[in-house]
């Protein structure tokens, strides 16, 4: 296939190329993560992340081009922190998905989590736990917050550690049970998001490599 | 055809400028060997001049020739009023327009997570330090609408809140003696969403 009509897609970054173009990083609907030019892409403000867009895609190879493209529902009006959280799952995902790997569950799921971010009244960080943890998931490397590695369930008084291959392996030294199971509960109680938090920086450092995400640095 | 070594490294040379590929560069390496030459040995003195005598402005990261730019040394500017921009082209521009008497902050950039662009690679380590020395009564956000330029926004109103400096943002929308219909969408949206009573 050389050319894909109406390909649902956001952008995840965008960098100037040439005098008034951008390459752009796009996470499409039946192609997955794709790298395109987009010509004339700096003149044209729609062009940008998180705007759900829709258009067409040409060539193949690494870098397809970008044809005409347009706006397929309203954006999600991410302001101040929300903005962090969506600039955040971006790296996230530029970091985590391979060029070329097709995901729709994961597109949906991405574009529900940048919805909730401004319309829920969930913590924001309670959302980018989530959308970690469901985003691994889809990837293969989901794991569970109920049962450790041998399927028994958490018990609340033991502690666990996360071995990311795996799953959750009783360890003196882990975590607690009772959290973690208020964890999956979904729990806004602030001890319980810092384990969450750490907890899925663990699942997720195998899948990031030495870099630290950047975005990370954003949340003062 | 192959150039002999001092042709083909100064083709290389020119193809750093921003828009000049490799036919520019040749072009610009022919034109100065068989015409110009004493062009070319002024534009190397000057290149060699520039690039070893202009630093940053130790206040506003403005591009200067001493510790500090023109616009901080100038004892006739408020330097309670400090408006924050993403280039050394930004404060031309805002120059040209006559009407400031603040002085500048020049991020060199915005905050660009995915690009490895943090904080600190735009200044705003700095710039929290002049908030927390005091002095600065008003900050003048006139970064980009960008999604970049929103967290760069958001992340110097974070800073300024916390030591309790007023925080404006220049206004965006129709340019003067623009028609409406040739407006773009986000641009109109961005401009309804800023109206004010009149
Ligand atoms: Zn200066």
């Amino acid at each position: 296939m050389t050319k894909a009509d109406n390909e649902p897609f956001w952008v995840l970054h965008g960098r100037p190329f040439r005098n008034s173009s951008l390459v752009v990083e796009l996470f499409c609907h039946s192609r997955g993560r794709v790298g395109a030019v987009a010509r004339g892409g700096r003149g044209k403000p729609l062009l940008q992340p998180f705007v759900p867009l829709e258009g067409t895609l040409h060539g193949r190879g690494e870098l397809l081009t970008l044809g005409a493209f347009e706006a397929r529902g309203a954006a999600p009006a991410l302001e101040g922190r929300a903005l962090y959280c969506g600039l955040y799952m971006n790296e996230l995902l530029m970091r985590l998905l391979h060029r070329h790997d097709p995901h729709p569950e994961l597109l949906g799921w991405y574009e529900q989590t940048l919805r909730a971010l401004v319309d829920d009244e969930t913590p924001l960080d309670l959302l980018l736990r989530r959308f970690e943890f469901r985003t691994l998931e889809i990837l293969g490397y989901g794991f569970s917050l109920t049962h450790d590695v041998t399927d028994s369930p958490l018990h609340p008084e033991r502690c666990y550690r996360l071995d990311p291959e795996q799953g959750l392996v009783a360890d003196a030294q882990g975590f607690s049970g009772a959290q973690i199971l208020q964890l999956a509960e979904g729990s806004t109680d602030p001890g319980v998001r810092r384990v969450g938090r750490d907890l899925m920086r663990q699942a997720l450092a195998p899948h990031l490599g030495e870099r630290p995400l950047n975005s990370r640095e954003l949340f003062r | 055809m192959k150039h002999s070594p001092l042709v083909q490294s100064l083709i290389e040379a020119f193809t750093c400028l921003p828009g000049v590929g490799q036919r520019s560069a040749q072009r610009m390496t022919y034109a100065l060997l068989e015409r110009n030459r004493e062009g070319g040995l002024y534009l190397a003195e000057s290149l060699r001049g520039a690039m070893e005598g202009v630093r940053q402005c130790r206040r506003c990261r403005n591009f200067a020739e001493n510790e500090l730019c023109p616009v901080c040394a100038d004892p006739r500017r408020d330097d309670g009023e400090v408006c924050v921009v993403s280039s050394p082209s930004d404060v031309l521009a805002i120059e040209q327009s006559g009407e400031y008497r603040g002085r500048y902050f020049v991020l060199m950039g915005h905050l660009s997570p995915i690009d490895g662009i943090g904080p600190s690679a735009i200044g705003l380590d700095l710039l929290e330090e002049q908030l927390r020395e005091g002095g600065i009564r008003e900050l003048i956000l006139a970064v980009g609408t960008t999604v970049e330029g929103e967290a760069t926004a958001h992340y110097i109103c974070e800073m300024a809140e916390e030591s309790g400096v007023r925080v404006s943002r220049i206004a965006q929308g129709v340019p003067m003696g623009g028609e409406l219909e040739f407006v773009d969408g986000a641009t109109l949206a961005h401009a309804l969403k800023g109206r004010r009573s009149v």
